[in-house]
């Protein structure tokens, strides 16, 4: 089976940016698109890899959607986080909430 | 009869527990839910200590060979240790839950215990992913239960941050598994991937297991999530989540890095290098903690480390060919989690009794509870005895184990430091246990009243076991030997 194809690079690209806004970025909404950005990349890599010579894979396809399912959960719990953490100091700045660091 | 039903039989007591809080509404039972989960989490233990060993497919029809459940004793191992520290910690929130939305405090309570369940069960990557994210996202929403405070509505977000990060990763790395294979079942896995051998991709995804579950599990450059949510969540979520939920991902990498993923030279240094410095950071960090709560945690970090380099250890020593030394460090490196996951659960529950009485997390104010809270003072001097792992009793003999693993054909100076390090962090850690000890009956205490019944009786159960445990530390050790036997190759 064929590992690295277009999809599965594209995959890894997205990985990076995914990683990289959150450790780079301050703003809350940001990285929890990070995290979204990370599990599309997971999406994607899936499916380059369930690629066969008549289509994609139903495993492939199955895990895909499930994850979906899941990110879809994890991306709600976050964004009401996000809220409360807004009420209780009016910004999305990080750097301003960060009262636990040690 | 399998696991599948016994989780479905959990499932619906966490839909009448949920629902039940109409029922306490009405007939003015504010306790009600909790009786419901406390009923459902006893029948999901008892269904679950029924089934016998065996893999099962609940759905044998399907074309997808995916979902797939596994009872061997290493799974049996593990859930028995969720459920003995999961009673105990329901048992404590009676007393301790007192807010009105305390149905879904048990609907997520019980909603956490079957995700690690089912995630000890699952004997497929993606199965085990699932199961996890249900685990984690009840966890997420334990520790920001009271999320009209600061802290755990921020701490909870710094937890969801980081473990949805390494989920993500170990789910990435499942995929390129997936793309060599063309399967994610962990029997079939180590099948194909025996036959395959190690190559650069292989050793990359193992590597991404390690970085994602070492995340999960707080080893050390991944650890920052941890204190916070430790100190914020409620004492017996605390109590859980260092107990157990730490714990499941070990389990997970224990099973990956020593019987399904090839040995790749590299990557037993990573796991050794990585424990060893969650050990010391974590017994360094906890010296300089002024909150009894963070100060817990940072130990958390540094047996998680102990484990870690355990699970190293036996990896490198399985590559170089020292079957049944390796099988005795893995059993070092299983029974010490068991006896961690029973201490600190323990201690977090005594010392959640007097932060209760006292109303704050400051060691200061925590100084001599041991004269006025005598029960209390005796159950976390039960934890500590444990923790600390003096000669003849329980805690010992993994430490010990871990400790042979290690000094096994000391050629090099890697292990020779590693070996050093790893003896100094035991004896750093009783230091600080013996300090703990100290200040607890230094100093005055103003309250001399103890904490209630029911939290009282769950500490009971727990300190029992360990006893029990030190008086026949051999039972403990054999069941984690005969367990590794079940994981390793040979």
């Amino acid at each position: 089976m064929d590992v690295i194809n277009a999809y599965t690079v594209a995959a890894a690209a997205l990985l990076t940016i995914g990683l990289y806004s959150i450790a780079a970025k301050r703003n809350l909404i940001k990285l929890v698109m990070g995290i979204e950005i990370i599990a599309t990349a997971v999406n994607l890599n899936f499916i380059g890899m369930g690629l066969r010579e008549n289509g994609i894979d139903s495993l492939a396809q199955m895990y895909v959607a499930l994850n979906m399912a899941v990110s879809a959960a994890v991306l709600a719990l976050a964004l009401a986080f996000v809220t409360i953490l807004f009420r209780h100091y009016g910004t999305l700045d990080s750097s301003k909430i960060a009262r636990l660091r040690w | 009869m399998g696991p599948q039903d016994a989780l479905l039989v959990s499932f619906v007591f966490i839909l009448i527990t949920s629902l039940s809080d109409v029922l306490r509404r009405k007939l003015n039972y504010p306790n009600l839910p909790g009786y419901v989960a406390l009923a459902g989490m006893i029948s999901l233990l008892i269904l679950i200590l029924t089934i016998r060993d065996g893999v099962y497919r609940p759905l044998i029809n399907s074309p997808l060979p995916v979902v797939e459940l596994k009872v061997d004793e290493f799974s049996r191992f593990f859930t028995l240790i969720i459920s003995i520290l999961a009673v105990p910690s329901l048992l404590y929130s009676f007393s301790y839950i007192r807010e009105e939305s305390r149905a879904s405090y048990y609907t997520l309570l019980l909603l956490l215990v079957t995700g690690l369940i089912g995630s000890v069960f699952s004997n497929d990557l993606f199965t085990f992913y699932c199961f996890w994210e249900l685990a984690s996202i009840s966890a997420y929403s334990l520790v920001g239960f009271r999320w009209w405070h600061w802290e755990p509505a921020e701490a909870s977000f710094k937890y969801l941050l980081a473990c949805t990060v390494g989920a993500l990763t170990v789910l990435y790395s499942t995929s390129l598994l997936y793309g060599i294979t063309g399967t994610t079942n962990l029997d079939e896995l180590s099948r194909i991937l025996s036959k395959v051998g190690s190559s650069q991709i292989i050793a990359m995804s193992a590597a991404l297991m390690i970085i994602g579950l070492g995340t999960t599990a707080a080893a050390t450059p991944f650890h920052m999530w941890l204190p916070d949510a430790h100190s914020a969540a409620p004492n017996p979520i605390s109590a859980l989540l260092s107990g157990v939920v730490v714990k499941v991902p070990l389990y997970m990498l224990t099973r990956l890095m020593l019987s399904v993923l090839p040995f790749t030279n590299g990557l037993s240094y990573a796991l050794i290098v990585l424990g060893v410095a969650s050990s010391l950071l974590g017994n360094l960090a906890a010296l300089i903690q002024n909150d009894v709560k963070r100060f817990l945690a940072y130990s958390t970090i540094a047996n998680v480390g102990y484990i870690f380099t355990g699970i190293g250890a036996c990896y490198r020593l399985l590559m170089i060919g020292a079957t049944e030394l390796a099988i005795d460090t893995a059993a070092g490196a299983l029974s010490h989690l068991a006896v961690h996951a029973l201490s600190k659960g323990l201690l977090f529950l005594c010392v959640g009794n007097v932060i209760e009485e006292v109303g704050s997390r400051f060691f200061a104010s925590l100084e001599g509870y041991g004269r006025r809270m005598p029960f209390t003072a005796a159950f976390s001097l039960v934890a500590l005895v444990g923790l600390s792992g003096i000669p003849p009793l329980v805690g010992y003999y993994g430490k010990s184990l871990i400790t042979a693993g290690i000094a096994y054909k000391l050629e090099d100076l890697f292990s020779l430091i590693v070996l050093a390090l790893v003896e100094a962090n035991f004896a750093l850690a009783a230091g600080y246990y013996a300090y703990f000890v100290f200040r607890m009956f230094k100093g005055r205490f103003h309250i001399s009243r103890e904490a209630s019944k029911t939290a009282l009786l769950s500490e009971f159960f727990i300190a029992a076991i360990i006893v029990f445990l030190s008086l026949q530390p051999s039972l403990l050790v054999e069941e984690a030997r005969a367990c590794a036997k079940t994981v390793l190759p040979g």
